[in-house]
């Protein structure tokens, strides 16, 4: 029999995919594992935001009632689609889907963002928590006034690590890991691949969270800047991928910051 | 050594809402500072965050 062609590639039973399986083509997002990925490419208004990996509807919600009155309105930066933080709403996914995209254990988070710098810190993205706090439980990202990025999660005395500073008012990308017990934890520093950055005071897998948060937790609802992509893997991405993650997003981003 | 920020957040135990800051001292030993609200928190926060 000849080989299965899929455009003008072949692809030979050697291939692996799936879960651990490692992607094709450099300039491709390694499939692998992907278990979110909400990208403005595909939003067009309105109080939903469905992501590309599961069809996970996000809904807009304020902090206020009625809660789906004020999305954050779809807008271009640099020819680049995004969403604008307007700091009164955010997204927000159902529990019954966040458990979709668990994120107790091995995990890659990215975040394609415009930075406009903050006044006052903000909560990006989170697990919102359930009995514990959110940076106690899966994973809580917060936007500092030092235009870097702190992240938490673990456990009651929850692990801690922080990002370089990102440059203001350019398109930055932001990665960070999580893997294993002791959830070490790093972050994708200047397109050098992973490095490993990390305070480790838990050593058990953090308990189930709740719904998924984009724009707004325990620190509050980001008031500023723009977001592109969220995409959550539910394995560290390895040097090679992280990269072609960069890779591919510079693709469309041309002064992407990585 | 300069001190470095680790988290700022409500405790909501026994309902007492304090407002706690983390961080870490000029000994590298870690701290939690507590106040009665959020903009005396926010004061100490903007001090440390800057030296992070």
């Amino acid at each position: 029999m000849g080989p299965l062609i899929i455009n003008t590639t072949s692809v030979s039973s050697g291939d692996v995919f799936g879960n651990t399986g490692k992607h094709r083509f450099p300039n491709e997002l390694p499939f692998g594992g992907l278990k979110l990925y909400l990208s403005a490419d595909t939003y067009r208004g309105g109080p939903y935001w469905t992501d590309l990996a599961q069809n996970i509807e996000f809904e807009s919600k304020n902090t206020a009632n009625p809660y789906n009155t004020t999305q954050t309105p779809r807008t271009e930066i640099d020819n680049v689609p995004c969403i604008d933080f307007n700091n009164t709403s955010y997204w927000e996914s159902t529990a019954t889907d966040a458990d979709k995209v668990d994120m107790r254990y091995d995990i890659t988070l990215v975040l394609i963002y415009y930075h406009q710098g903050i006044s006052e810190r903000d909560t990006i993205f989170e697990k919102k928590g359930n009995g514990q706090q959110s940076y106690q439980q899966e994973l809580a990202c917060t936007l500092e006034t030092n235009n870097s990025m702190s992240y938490y999660r673990g456990g009651s005395n929850y692990d801690y690590a922080s990002t370089q500073a990102y440059t203001v008012n350019a398109w930055n990308m932001i990665g960070i890991y999580s893997t294993g017990t002791n959830s070490r934890v790093g972050g994708y520093f200047n397109g050098s691949g992973w490095t490993n950055s990390y305070n480790n005071r838990a050593n058990t897998y953090p308990n189930k969270a709740s719904n998924i948060r984009v724009g707004y937790g325990y620190a509050g609802v980001v008031e500023s800047g723009y977001l592109h992509a969220c995409c959550v893997w539910n394995r560290k991405l390895s040097t090679e991928e992280i990269n072609s993650v960069y890779t591919y997003f510079n693709s469309v981003i041309p002064n992407l910051v990585p | 050594m300069a001190r470095k920020f680790i988290n700022m957040y409500m405790d909501h135990t026994d309902m007492r809402g304090y407002w706690i800051v983390e961080y870490i001292d000029e000994n590298g030993i870690e701290k939690k500072d507590q106040f009665d609200n959020d903009l005396d928190a926010t004061d100490f926060y903007n001090e440390i965050i800057v030296e992070s």
